[in-house]
């Protein structure tokens, strides 16, 4: 066979043609001989000499595929009515295969021919493409083109109708045909695929919208139906198990596509639409924290536009309510830990209760945090928030030595959890203010549990508020081991020297700045004699260690063990300095009087009669009167006993006296008066001019230990105009500049 | 400026100069006659019984505003005390050298600084300073003064909020003074709220004690608010 162009009779040749194009798109037999003559024929024409014959074989096929299928639309109608869905089905199914083939016949044709003088796509989606042009199509779209015009268009009323009963009857449960609808509705969107613009337009307008628009109906009067007939819990329930069946069954016949406009559809009529009588049933069903329709709520409410806040609301106002409950009108000896252990339970809960019912969706876990912050920081009107001091309690109860039966684990576990509640604390300042006093007892009374506990403590906080506000805490810390190094050294320098002091003797060297303690000793006192020697060599050792340093005693913060050797049995007992002072005079004689050993330890008044009526209380001395001045003798009480041998004296001053809590939160008070302005001033020294409103938001943002209360910020900035260290810009009254 | 001084002199030179030099060293010589007619014998400054004779010489009362605009000009350092210098430049600066001058000048003054709210505003701003007391160093004005000087300096266009504003700070003593900025602010403050506290905004950046005087206000207006709940509205803050 040649290649060559040469001289062909069309009649003759497309009569031969078209009897093989009629055997090939009716599926009938063709040997392979006659597809290989018939190719190569449609080749011959399309290169024909003198003139290519390419545009008449066109038109002439054209006409052959129209006059096939107006016949084949009538075939289909002459089958009758009943089973149209099932003839057009299986008429396409022949239609579209054999044009498939046949397409392939026009292999030529449709590449050299066609193919180069179509537009290209970018004129197709860019360029404007005059409405009216004919372009010749590739056979295999010609043929489906066909298909539209001469079977779709006539049928489309008629096949809609039966589509929508289909499915109609499959929602009732009673499905037939299924593959048959499918196939139908996909032949719409098969008949188009070969387009590059708007290949669904067939599809969405013949039958996605009515569709649509019948779904919504259905399920309008479905929900009407529902409502009527269930309560909500029950209603729920339907209208997901319908939502999930309709998202099957538009799986099941639709172009993916319509999945989700099919859902949509669904979930205005059943949810959308009812929003209100919804919204209303979730009061309830929070407070009575139904989980079950909890969890069928939350599905439908997301779904729609606006529809989940009012859920979380009440999801935010229930745990608030249960919060309150759960921590206020604690009584007892240990609020802290029934204050702390109590939240951490509604927290837990409610973060379950999130997970579990509404995935953990973040806009819930978002109210739980408001919900804790507001009962971790609820105050009743004047007075000052408990929490953070409870929760400075409750660490320093796990902290300290007798935290009864519980293992280090357990401790360590607490600790870490109590931090959940710290993070919700807005007043952290006064936490640290509270932590760092007990902090401090612990270290120097030597009542911690664990070092190690200690600092990992200190290291969450620093984790959870940063460096600034764990320094002090860092540095009382080092404080201790840094004293315990100078104790070794001081015992070396003892021994070296041959000094003998008659007694064990540990000091602790605090920083003055680091540490919540007064800076100045709250009595005079005449440092006994047994004591004074220690003293002595201790300062003059850490004056050669460290010159020009200043040592103040705190003899109000010592302690000493003391053997009594006088009694039945040895005790040994563990008192304060001052009480130690007192036992000591009993060295010489049996009986003292108040005034002689007010005159010999030079205590104050108020610090003698404290110590005085502990060492009374706990019966190692006896009084000749109940009023312990002046001429009242005391005694040493020879008859004392106690099954322990071992035995600390609790003065109250291991306990927070009510002045001591006011100072803490006075101090609170100046202290932040004094960090708002230094955060003012640095704002304002580095941004020169800043108008009022933005340099309280920026000092908002950099308050992170507490949140400040407006007026406390105007304040400060009134008393550093006052001061000088800004001023207001001349030519406007709400704008502040910084004086260099 | 000792030497620009020097030099400018130096440059003028000629006629003009010694003309004008004449002119003012005659007014100066009135000037300074004036001002030992009231000068105390002792001290070279007029003193409060000196002030006192000016004053009815010029047949004001002492606490009139006119004398304290005459206090203004002479740009005084404190109360009931004029020195040789603050006399002259004032003098000078008003362009008088006469009593009769003093009054219509006075009159003069009077009728500007209502039309000009810059003119007033630095009269305003003088009133706090001159009302301080430098011998104690007083930086803050005390609530009496302030309320004295208030009257004074507004007896020529009382701001419609003056009278409660006043009474405000006369039934609460622990108010004890008036900064500068709380001075000075208080004029944007009568300005904006005219007779009309609803518009007040306490986010805006006013001074916190009129923060407090339109919660007290607001509080006094309203009689369903218990005594109890103003605790608690106080408390939130």
């Amino acid at each position: 066979m040649s290649l060559k162009p040469k001289r062909v009779d069309f009649t003759e040749t497309w009569s031969v043609l078209q009897k093989t194009v009629e055997g090939v798109i009716t599926l009938g037999y063709v040997s392979r001989a006659t597809w290989n003559d018939r190719f190569s024929d449609v080749y011959s024409l399309c290169v024909a000499y003198p003139e290519p014959l390419a545009d008449k074989l066109y038109t002439e096929t054209k006409n052959y595929l129209d006059e096939h299928v107006k016949s084949l639309h009538k075939s289909v109608l002459q089958q009758g009515e009943g089973d149209l869905l099932t003839n057009y089905f299986n008429a396409w199914i022949k239609y579209s295969q054999g044009i498939n083939y046949l397409h392939r016949l026009y292999l030529y044709l449709n590449q050299q021919h066609i193919r180069k003088q179509k537009l290209s796509d970018a004129d197709y989606i860019y360029g404007s493409v005059p409405q009216d042009v004919q372009e010749q199509m590739e056979i295999g779209e010609l043929g489906l083109e066909m298909w539209k015009w001469n079977m779709i268009e006539p049928l489309k009323e008629r096949l809609l109708e039966l589509l929508l009963d289909g499915i109609h009857k499959d929602r009732l449960g009673s499905s037939q045909n299924n593959d048959i609808i499918r196939g139908v509705i996909q032949s719409f969107v098969s008949v188009q695929e070969f387009k590059k613009k708007g290949n669904l337009e067939l599809y969405e307008e013949l039958f996605e919208k009515p569709f649509l628009e019948a779904s919504g109906e259905h399920y309008k009067c479905e929900a009407a139906r529902l409502l009527q007939e269930c309560d909500v819990s029950q209603y729920m329930e339907k209208v997901t198990k319908k939502l999930e069946d309709e998202t099957l069954r538009s799986h099941r016949f639709l172009h993916y596509s319509s999945h989700s406009k099919v859902r949509q559809r669904c979930e205005q009529h059943m949810v959308a639409d009812h929003l209100n009588f919804l919204h209303g049933e979730c009061k309830p069903m929070v407070t009575q924290e139904r989980r079950r329709d909890l969890a069928n709520m939350y599905p439908l409410l997301r779904s729609v536009n606006n529809g989940v806040n009012v859920l979380i609301t009440h999801v935010m106002e229930h745990i608030k309510q249960q919060g309150l409950e759960a921590v206020t009108e604690l009584r007892g000896d240990n609020v802290h830990t029934q204050f702390v252990e109590s939240m951490l339970g509604v927290h837990k809960k409610y973060k379950e209760l999130i997970v579990e019912v509404f995935s953990g969706d973040q806009n819930f876990m978002g109210a739980l945090d408001k919900a804790c912050s507001s009962v971790i920081n609820f105050r009743q009107s004047k007075q000052m928030c408990k929490s953070p001091e409870l929760l400075a309690r409750y660490c320093d109860m796990l902290l300290k030595k007798s935290s009864k039966g519980m293992s280090e684990c357990e401790i360590e576990d607490r600790l870490t959890q109590s931090i959940t509640i710290f993070k919700y604390i807005d007043d952290k300042d006064v936490f640290q203010k509270f932590y760092s006093r007990m902090l401090a007892k612990r270290l120097i009374q030597q009542l911690s549990q664990s070092m190690d506990a200690e600092e990992a403590m200190i290291n969450r906080l620093k984790q959870a508020c940063g460096y600034e506000f764990t320094n002090k805490l860092h540095r009382m810390f080092t404080d201790m081991s840094v004293s315990s190094d100078l104790n070794n050294k001081f015992n070396a320098y003892i021994k070296q020297e041959n000094i003998e002091l008659g007694i064990n003797f540990t000091i602790s060297v605090l920083q003055a700045g680091a540490w919540p303690l007064g800076q100045v000793a709250i009595t005079p006192f005449a440092v006994p004699q047994e004591l004074e020697k220690s003293v002595q060599k201790f300062e003059n050792f850490y004056h050669n260690h460290f010159n020009g340093r200043k040592l103040t005693w705190l003899h109000h913060l010592c302690q000493g063990e003391l053997k009594l050797g006088y009694l039945k049995k040895t005790y040994i007992f563990t008192m304060q300095t001052f009480q130690m002072a007192v036992m000591l005079l009993f060295e010489k004689s049996d009986s003292l009087t108040c005034a002689e050993i007010q005159e010999t330890l030079q205590l104050n008044a108020d610090q003698f009669a404290k110590h005085i009526s502990s060492l009374v209380d706990c019966k190692l001395l006896t009084a000749s009167s109940e009023n312990l001045v002046g001429p009242t003798v005391l005694s040493l009480n020879m008859d004392y006993s106690n099954k322990r041998t071992r035995l600390r004296i609790s003065t109250a001053l291991q306990k927070e006296t009510p002045q001591e809590m006011e100072q803490t939160v006075t101090s609170v008070d100046e202290d932040r008066k004094l960090y708002l302005q230094a955060k003012i001033v640095r704002i304002m020294k580095s941004r020169k001019v800043l108008r009022h409103n933005a340099l309280i938001q920026e000092v908002f943002s950099q308050s992170k230990s507490f949140a400040p209360a407006i007026s406390m910020i105007k304040k400060c900035i009134e008393a550093l105009i006052d001061k000088q260290y800004i001023e207001r810009t001349p030519n406007s009254a709400d704008e502040y500049s910084y004086v260099a | 400026g000792h030497r620009i001084g020097r030099s400018n002199s130096e440059r003028r030179g000629g006629g003009g100069e010694q003309k004008s030099g004449a002119v003012g060293a005659a007014a100066d010589a009135k000037i300074a006659a004036l001002f030992d007619a009231y000068c105390d014998p002792s001290d070279d400054v007029i003193m409060a019984d000196g002030i006192e004779r000016l004053c009815s010489d010029l047949a004001l009362s002492p606490d009139e505003f006119r004398v304290l605009l005459l206090a203004w000009k002479m740009n005084a350092g404190q109360m009931c005390r004029f020195t040789r210098d603050e006399f002259t430049s004032g003098c000078r600066d008003m362009r008088v050298d006469t009593l009769r001058g003093i009054q219509t000048k006075l009159v003069e003054l009077s009728s500007d600084v209502t039309k000009d709210p810059e003119l007033f505003k630095d009269l305003y701003r003088f009133t706090f300073r001159f009302g301080l007391d430098p011998s104690q160093n007083q930086r803050i004005l005390p609530s009496e003064m302030a309320v004295v000087l208030w009257k004074l300096v507004f007896s020529i266009g009382e701001p419609p909020i003056l009278e409660r504003w006043l009474r405000f700070l006369e039934s609460h003593p622990h108010v004890r003074g008036v900064p500068r900025d709380t001075w000075n602010m208080f004029l944007n403050f009568a300005e904006a709220v005219g007779d009309d506290l609803s518009s007040y905004d306490d986010a805006e950046a006013w001074p916190s004690l009129f923060d407090d005087f339109v919660e007290f206000e607001n509080d006094q207006a309203n009689p369903y608010i218990s005594k109890e709940k103003r605790e608690a509205v106080i408390g939130q803050h």
